[in-house]
């Protein structure tokens, strides 16, 4: 399973992907910005995303990324009130995680997610 | 008449709170409040960054405007980022300032999320970082600023808010 992850701030991305390694998911592109996201997103399964970004914000990825794919997408903010997560849910997303937050959500929104669509982890 | 509409009490709290929250969450330290107050103006004296060697600023745009910074101590920023990554870190370099931005930016969030349901609300910019022994900010002449100070096992550091007053426009 291949992962992208996307966040402008590179703790967050070392934080991120060091859980999904001890996970077992080693699959992992990063990207910094909805952009570079776009350019990297061929052949990915899964997508957690952050919402605060520079060139290209969160919502705005996940607009252009839906265009093209159904992939479940995970958006990871700091944009934690009411108004901000209706909007990303209208967006397209199909779950979200409120920063701060600690490494096993990450993995355990994966598992729910799966579970959603049907296939559990092999 | 109050030169705070919205009383700037009514957000110190949370802003501790939130502080306190993310503080504990990415970096593992136990934070503790240590008091807040005011500071108004030209109170050059009081320059909370002007002791202190790195600060992650974010501003607040859209309904209120301001801005809110954290800023640390080279060893207690070494620390608390160095929690976040589980890594240890000597200095201050890109991943210690991206951390630290990166915390201003939950707390900011954080805010603002307790904010909203109280009729307060803003945009959130992307954070900055400043580094270097000594270095200055300043506000508006006008700005009404709130400082909140905490201590944690890695050392004291202090965050500071400060937000425009609501325009009331006649009826
Ligand atoms: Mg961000």
């Amino acid at each position: 399973m291949k992962i992208l992850v996307v966040d402008d701030s590179a703790v967050m991305r070392k934080i991120m992907i060091k859980a999904l390694n001890e996970g077992g998911y080693t699959d992992v592109v990063e990207a910094a910005n909805g952009l570079e996201a776009l350019e990297k997103s061929a052949g990915v399964d899964l997508v957690f995303t952050d919402w605060n970004m520079p060139v290209m914000d969160g919502l705005a990825f996940v607009k252009e990324f839906r265009k093209t794919t159904q992939k479940p997408i995970v958006i990871i903010t700091t944009e934690g009130g009411k108004k901000e997560v209706l909007e990303a849910m209208k967006s397209g997303i199909n779950d979200y995680i409120v920063k701060p937050f600690s490494a096993n959500v990450i993995l355990s929104k994966i598992e729910s997610l799966l579970q959603k669509s049907g296939c559990g982890p092999d | 008449m109050s030169k705070h509409l919205l009383g700037n009490e009514s957000f110190t709290q949370d802003f501790i709170e939130v502080t306190i929250e993310v503080l504990f969450t990415m970096t593992g330290l136990d934070v503790e409040s240590s008091g807040f107050y005011e500071i108004e103006g030209h109170s050059q004296g009081l320059d909370v960054t002007s002791c202190m060697d790195i600060t992650g600023i974010l501003g607040f745009s859209g309904g209120r405007r301001g801005s809110v910074l954290l800023t640390f101590k080279e060893e207690t920023a070494l620390k608390a980022v160095g929690g976040m990554l589980g890594m240890e870190f000597k200095e201050i370099d890109y991943y210690v300032r991206d951390g630290v931005g990166e915390l201003v930016n939950m707390i900011a969030g954080g805010a603002k999320a307790k904010l909203q349901p109280k009729g307060l609300d803003f945009e959130l910019s992307i954070p900055n970082t400043i580094s270097g022994p000594a270095h200055k900010l300043s506000a508006p002449d006008s700005a009404v600023r709130t400082r909140l100070d905490f201590t944690s096992p890695a050392g004291i550091f202090f965050a500071e808010i400060y937000l425009q007053e609501a325009v009331l426009l006649p009826l």
